[in-house]
Formats: C-alpha cells, sequence, structure tokens
C-alpha cells in the first residue's frame, strides 16, 4: 500500500497585542491535494478561524515561514514574536 | 438452430412502445423438393416504429423450402426510450415466445448462429444480468447515493470510498499532532485544513468540509509526556468552553496541578469528530 506523503505550510500568525500564532496550514493530506497555499486561501482560513472563534484576538497580519523558523525552546512559547523577517523570544 | 417449416412459420416481435427498433434477420434457404441443396441466403430487414406484432422474418415461399435461422439483431434506436421487446418463434400458427428483454435506448438483443442471445448495451458492452444483487443472489449492485449513506439503513447498495464518510457512524474529520518538536505538527489527518498553535496547551483546529452546525461530538485524547504519574505529568485534553462552530473547535489541554491546573502541551493531541456535514 502507497501513502501520499503530507504536505503542509507553516504560518506565522501575529494578534493585535503582538501575541504570535503557528498555523500548520495543510497542503495534500493522506487522501491526497486538499488546498493550495495562496495567499488568498490562507487569509479565508484565518478569517473563518477569526469569525468562529471571537475569543482569538485579532490579525495583524501573517506570513509564510519555515518550520525551521520557529524557536527550538517550547518552555519560551507565550514570549515568541515575529519580527516581520524572524521569530524571536522576547 | 431455429427452422422455419412450413409457409406460415416465422419470427415475430411483440413491441411495447412507439420506440424505433431496428431488425435485422438472416437466413439460409434449404430446398427440400429433391435432392436437398442450400437455395440461397438473405437477410430481412426493417424497423418497428409502434407497439405492435412485426413479422420480421418472412416465411418459406414453398412447402418444400426451409428456412435457417442464422441470427437476428434488434436494436433500439431511440435517443432515450426503452422498450419491451418479446421475440416469438410462430410454428404452424401457434406462437412461443423466445425472449423478452427491455431494451434501453441503444441497446440490442443479438441472437448469434449459435442460438446465443446477447444483450449489448449503448457502448458495445455485453450487458450482464439485471438481477439485483442480495445477501443470497448474487448481481448488479448500486452505489449508494450521499442520502443514502447519511440515512445509513440500506442494506441493497454499495459503499464507495468516496462516500464513506457520509455514514452517520463514521468520523467526518480527525487528526494527530505531535508537538515532542517545538511546535505542533501534523502527522495525520482527514478532513482538515489546518491546525494553529494559539497558546501553550492551545490549539485551534479547522475543518475543511463544515459541519451542518456546532452540534457533533469531538472524541479527543493525548498522549503524556512521561512514564510517571505526577499530577504535573497529567495531560487533560477538553473542547475549550464555547469554541466548538460547525467549522472549527479549539482544544485545551491542562495537567492536574493543584488547584487551578496548568494549561501545558501534550506530547501528541489526537481527535476525531462525529456528526453531519453541511
Amino acid at each position: 500500500m502507497t501513502r501520499r506523503p503530507r504536505e503542509s505550510q507553516f504560518i506565522a500568525i501575529v494578534h493585535d497585542d503582538d501575541s504570535l500564532s503557528i498555523m500548520e496550514f495543510v497542503v495534500v493530506d493522506s487522501l491526497g491535494p486538499l488546498q493550495l497555499a495562496t495567499a488568498e486561501n490562507v487569509e479565508a482560513t484565518i478569517a473563518k478561524m477569526l469569525r468562529e472563534q471571537p475569543e482569538l484576538r485579532p490579525v495583524t497580519r501573517w506570513r509564510f515561514i519555515d518550520r525551521g523558523d520557529i524557536p527550538a525552546d517550547r518552555t519560551t512559547r507565550s514570549r515568541w514574536r515575529d519580527t516581520g523577517t524572524a521569530i524571536v523570544v522576547r | 438452430m431455429l427452422i422455419l417449416s412450413s409457409t406460415t412459420d416465422k419470427i415475430e416481435i411483440v413491441t411495447s412502445a412507439a420506440v424505433d427498433i431496428d431488425w435485422v434477420t438472416s437466413y439460409t434457404i434449404l430446398d427440400l423438393s429433391g435432392t436437398p441443396v442450400v437455395d440461397g441466403a438473405d437477410n430481412h430487414t426493417g424497423t418497428v416504429a409502434a407497439a405492435a406484432t412485426t413479422d420480421i422474418s418472412g416465411s418459406p415461399a414453398a412447402a418444400t423450402d426451409r428456412w435457417n435461422i442464422n441470427s437476428i439483431n434488434l436494436r433500439n434506436r431511440h435517443a432515450s426510450s426503452a422498450n419491451d421487446v418479446t421475440v416469438r418463434h410462430v410454428n404452424s400458427g401457434t406462437s412461443r415466445e423466445l425472449i423478452k428483454v427491455t431494451l434501453q435506448a441503444g441497446w440490442a438483443l443479438v441472437r448469434d448462429k449459435e442460438g446465443h442471445w446477447f444483450v449489448y448495451d449503448a457502448a458495445g458492452g455485453v450487458v450482464m444480468g439485471q438481477v439485483q444483487a442480495s445477501d443470497t443472489v448474487a448481481g448488479l449492485i448500486e452505489i449508494a447515493s450521499q442520502a443514502e449513506m447519511e440515512a445509513g439503513s440500506d442494506t441493497s447498495r454499495a459503499v464507495a470510498p468516496g462516500r464513506l464518510h457520509f455514514h452517520p457512524g463514521v468520523a467526518k474529520c480527525w487528526g494527530m499532532a505531535d508537538v515532542s518538536a517545538n511546535v505542533p505538527t501534523l502527522r495525520k489527518s482527514y478532513n482538515i485544513t489546518s491546525i494553529t498553535d494559539t497558546a501553550t496547551g492551545q490549539l485551534t483546529v479547522t475543518v475543511a468540509t463544515d459541519f451542518s452546525d456546532a452540534f457533533y461530538a469531538v472524541v479527543i485524547g493525548s498522549r503524556l509526556t512521561a512514564t510517571t504519574y505526577a499530577v504535573a505529568n497529567d495531560r487533560k485534553v477538553y473542547v475549550r468552553f464555547g469554541t466548538q462552530a460547525a467549522g472549527s473547535f479549539i482544544l485545551d489541554c491542562i495537567d492536574s496541578t493543584a488547584t487551578t491546573n496548568l494549561a501545558k502541551d501534550p506530547d501528541s493531541w489526537n481527535w476525531a469528530c462525529f456528526g453531519d456535514l453541511a
């Protein structure tokens, strides 16, 4: 049996209080292509998430990132911030 | 062999509707007036355009003639309508039914020279038996529609892989996200658009094809981060209060630290959702 390799795109989402969410946007799941990681599709997913989850803070900006851009130390998770070019711990 | 042996014998068809049926009957003529000889071969052709009984062979011209029917071809050339066709052998004024078939538009009924009957569909494929399959009878089986899958009660239709998820008893979406590295990462999922690490011990899940409403079951679990059962190592996952919507929900994970518990990441998030898709 052959399984398709998964494929996804990581996205840094900055909220209006400067807090940071990390989205994994699924491009290919185990059944095959699901969606393209276009700006339009990502914004639609973020909009859906915010519309349905009003407790999440408004989003001021987002950008595509690589998995390697995410800090290695998760104990500092609450202090992760996105500078626009890198994710740093503050 | 199918023999016409008198001047009144013939092959006829009975059609049920005013739907054009083309027919071709071919035969060999044997002359028995002296030493038996093959005296020729011929075709009869025509079209039946009404609900009627129609001679499709003609009859031997002489009492000493014998016609051997080699083949019979009947084709419904209507664009959309079916026609019930009965083929009869008339022998000395008595007709006997040979076969009765409902010919769908474009279908053909053929009797070859060996006497085998075949029905061909509009694409030229041989039509198999029309008996519906059951628990005890092999036969044709229809694919269950979305509505039939959602009703979940039909026992005579087959499930197609692409519609399995419509059955009420099947998970509509699921996922497993590993947090052993620095960020939750989906390892396996179905019908999930995205997961979002919104905070420590908090994961927002968005569904690709939404549920019809927010009333669906989320079955969740987690993987512990240690093999010891200290309160700080506990990992309890819940649907966060007030967050279950048709197309997304937030999961909370906490430990058992007294007295308010602390938000903690599990080693993995696991969830499966059951309900009705939009």
